[in-house]
């Protein structure tokens, strides 16, 4: 995907999200807008959610603003009648839950959870030659409560349950206040969150630092002062000691602010500090240290000169065949022009058009009921990229399904709007942005298979002109925010479809790591 | 363990469980319903429909775990029917993404609501007065943002920009005093 998100712009874009859901709710918006607000919420299931909350804002606003106008108000009707009965029984009822969380204070403010105690809100990932203040030392892939967490020295790894990672640098004294929330009294800590507007608050005892979906840096002094920097992305960092309005700054990628204890700010030239930006886990570090690794790999015909064969490549059992004698359209081979091929070089690719999808078997199926990651790599190049005006764009995807239920299925591609798309069967996810680019892309995802907890997919592109790191990136251009269901039946069979005119399909890979993927001439078959 | 407090006793009389379920989960069917007609006025109508019909039917929800989505399909039914009301060119979302909202905003409990009104209060009085009259503004008639708007060099659609930043600001203060307010359970005595 040719463009990152740049602060500016994904601030600017959540902003204008946030303006669209009120004029919407203002009557404001154009019927072109409206339809657009419309395909944009039914896309993002995340949208939907900010959706919501905007209109949870807006009805207690409206609360408030009936309230204030309680006493002039006019006599009301039958609704406002039944509502005062419903509100009336609320207030006892509410009361009554009131009276029991204030006898149980500490425990929870969710009457669901009051009985058994605080919540767990993160996991304790990872620990580097921690020395805990305390008897107690913390347990490697224990839950963590709300509370304080204290270090001597080392680095210790939260992963909270909101979706942020944050890593501690001993000494530090961390207090945990929810899954999307934590205060710094001292020390370090750096904070990544993939997505999310607000998704994770670090506060200090002058500020509150808000990630935009960024990675930052904080660190306070025994004195109460600290420092906040930006290592990516953009934050908003409020000062919690003055005025709520004058108070908020946002900080781009590379900004340090530095916060005095009495709360006077100033931006400084550069960090003080050296901040801790490794987030993996031991089984992250266990599988980066496994042998890159190929399960199959295709890479089509290299050159004209070479048999153009449907059954090139190792993993697989048998050649690509058409998947219904019903599919209206075709495939073959046909010269790479522009090119595909993310080394350059001209080649082969197999263009799929029409209403089309193609397959082929795996030799070894992906068990998708044990915990696993999966990559894959492909090339891939939209022809008639300029047909957008006319309504013509297709769609392609690369899909993981089970020969027999045709409901196992998971695919990952690009949408006839251009966004990155991961769908399987029930629903689909899109990217927040659309791509902007043409192609030829060659496109790595990442599968986190979870049996428990639901199937994540990460998702990057990169055209011909752009760089393919040789590692896998900390940051994924696109991350499920849905957990896609679980698969309990075997993933045998690759297919690529297509809808509506052709696509080009280069060379495809699956296996083990990001390196098997990029670079197959490193992995092992 | 303990009972929950959400969840009525089988040997509860229907009125007691219909209210009790209902003042529990009134405030998420009428986000929900806000989603589905235009105004507010229509969402008070819907929800008036939707709750005798919940009233009604009572006694076909299992469990009380499932009044929430169950409701939700009653308050999506009478949207439906409330929309045939309307001008045909008032915009009204389709049934698919009607559908797909039941699914969003699931966590306004009735507890977190006073939580986050009364946060919200506060929040409020961190506004100057210009820019709180300007939130407030949409609730106090159909033309008050833009005599507002007559009233300054702003035009109507920076006033928009406005009000969604302001909004904005509003739902970070407000997620802040939540966590003070957590903060604040936490650290009580009785915890140990």
């Amino acid at each position: 995907m040719k463009n990152p998100q740049h602060p500016d712009e994904r601030t600017s874009a959540d902003d204008a999200d946030t303006i669209r859901f009120h004029r919407m709710l203002l009557e404001d918006l154009e019927p072109a807008e409206f339809q657009q607000l419309e395909q944009d919420l039914l896309a993002s299931p995340s949208l939907r959610e900010r959706f919501m909350r905007s209109i949870r804002l807006d009805l207690a606003l409206r609360d408030h603003h009936l309230g204030a106008a309680q006493a002039t108000a006019a006599p009301g009707s039958r609704w406002l009648q039944f509502n005062s009965l419903v509100m009336a029984i609320a207030a006892l009822l509410l009361l009554a839950a009131m009276v029991v969380w204030r006898t149980n204070p500490g425990k929870s403010i969710s009457p669901t959870t009051a009985s058994t105690g605080p919540t767990a809100v993160a996991t304790l990932a990872d620990v580097r030659d921690c020395v805990w203040v305390g008897s107690q030392a913390p347990k490697l892939d224990g839950r963590v409560s709300p509370g304080v967490i204290e270090l001597t020295a080392g680095v210790a790894l939260l992963q909270f349950d909101g979706g942020a990672k944050l890593a501690l640098k001993g000494p530090a004294k961390l207090e945990v206040i929810g899954p999307k929330a934590a205060r710094l009294h001292q020390g370090n800590a750096t904070v990544r969150c993939e997505q999310g507007i607000y998704s994770f608050s670090l506060l200090t005892p002058t500020s509150s630092v808000v990630d935009l979906g960024t990675e930052f840096g904080v660190a306070v002094d025994s004195q109460g002062a600290s420092e906040v920097h930006v290592l990516d992305g953009a934050v908003e960092v409020v000062d919690t000691r003055t005025q709520f309005e004058p108070g908020v700054r946002f900080l781009n990628v590379g900004q340090t602010l530095a916060l005095a204890s009495n709360g006077e700010e100033k931006i400084i030239p550069g960090t003080t500090q050296s901040w801790i930006r490794d987030y993996s886990t031991p089984v992250d570090r266990k599988a980066a240290s496994s042998p890159p690794r190929l399960f199959a790999r295709d890479p089509f015909p290299t050159s004209f000169s070479q048999p153009k064969r449907y059954n090139l490549g190792t993993g697989w059992k048998g050649a690509w065949w058409q998947a219904s004698a019903k599919d209206q359209g075709d495939f073959h081979f046909g010269p790479l022009a522009p090119l595909v091929r993310r080394d350059g070089s001209k080649g082969v690719a197999m263009i799929v058009g029409g209403w089309m999808e193609v397959r082929r078997t795996l030799k070894e199926p992906i068990d998708p009921t044990v915990p696993n990651i999966v990559y894959v790599g492909f090339s891939l190049h939209r022809m008639f990229p300029d047909q957008r005006n006319e309504g013509k764009l297709s769609e392609a995807t690369f899909m993981l399904r089970n020969s027999k239920d045709p409901t196992a299925v998971l695919g990952m591609g690009l949408s006839p709007l251009n966004y990155w798309v991961v769908a399987e069967q029930g629903g689909w996810e899109r990217s927040d942005r659309a791509e902007t680019g043409k192609g030829p892309f060659f496109v790595v995802a990442k599968i986190d298979f979870n049996p428990m907890g639901g199937n994540t997919v990460s998702m990057m592109a990169f055209e011909n002109s752009e760089e393919i790191p040789s590692r896998e990136p900390e940051q994924w251009d696109f991350v499920t925010q849905r957990q896609h269901a679980g698969m309990t039946l075997p993933l045998d069979t690759v297919a690529l479809r297509v809808r509506q005119s052709a696509f080009k399909f280069g060379e495809l890979s699956i296996g083990n790591s990001w390196q098997a993927v990029v670079n197959p001439s490193s992995a092992e078959n | 363990m303990p009972q929950d407090e959400n969840i009525p006793a089988a040997s509860e009389p229907a009125d007691e469980r219909f209210l009790r379920l209902f003042v529990t989960h009134e405030a998420a069917l009428r986000v929900y319903a806000r989603a589905l007609v235009p105004t507010w006025d229509a969402v008070d109508e819907v929800i008036q429909e939707a709750s005798l019909v919940i009233w009604r039917k009572l006694d076909q929800l299992e469990t009380p775990e499932g009044f929430l989505p169950w409701a939700k399909v009653i308050v999506r039914f009478e949207a439906l029917r409330a929309r045939r009301n309307f001008a045909r060119d008032r915009l009204v979302f389709s049934e698919e993404l009607m559908a797909k909202l039941a699914e969003s905003g699931n966590e306004a409990e009735v507890e977190e609501l006073v939580l986050e009104k009364t946060a919200l209060k506060h929040c409020l009085g961190k506004l100057s007065a210009t820019h709180r009259e300007l939130v407030l503004a949409p609730y106090a008639g159909s033309g008050k943002i833009k005599e507002l708007a007559e009233e300054s060099p702003r035009t109507v659609n920076s006033f928009y920009k406005l009000l969604g930043r302001l909004r904005a600001k509003l739902q970070l203060c407000i997620e802040h005093e939540l966590a003070k307010a957590a903060r604040s359970a936490g650290r009580s005595p009785s915890t140990s």
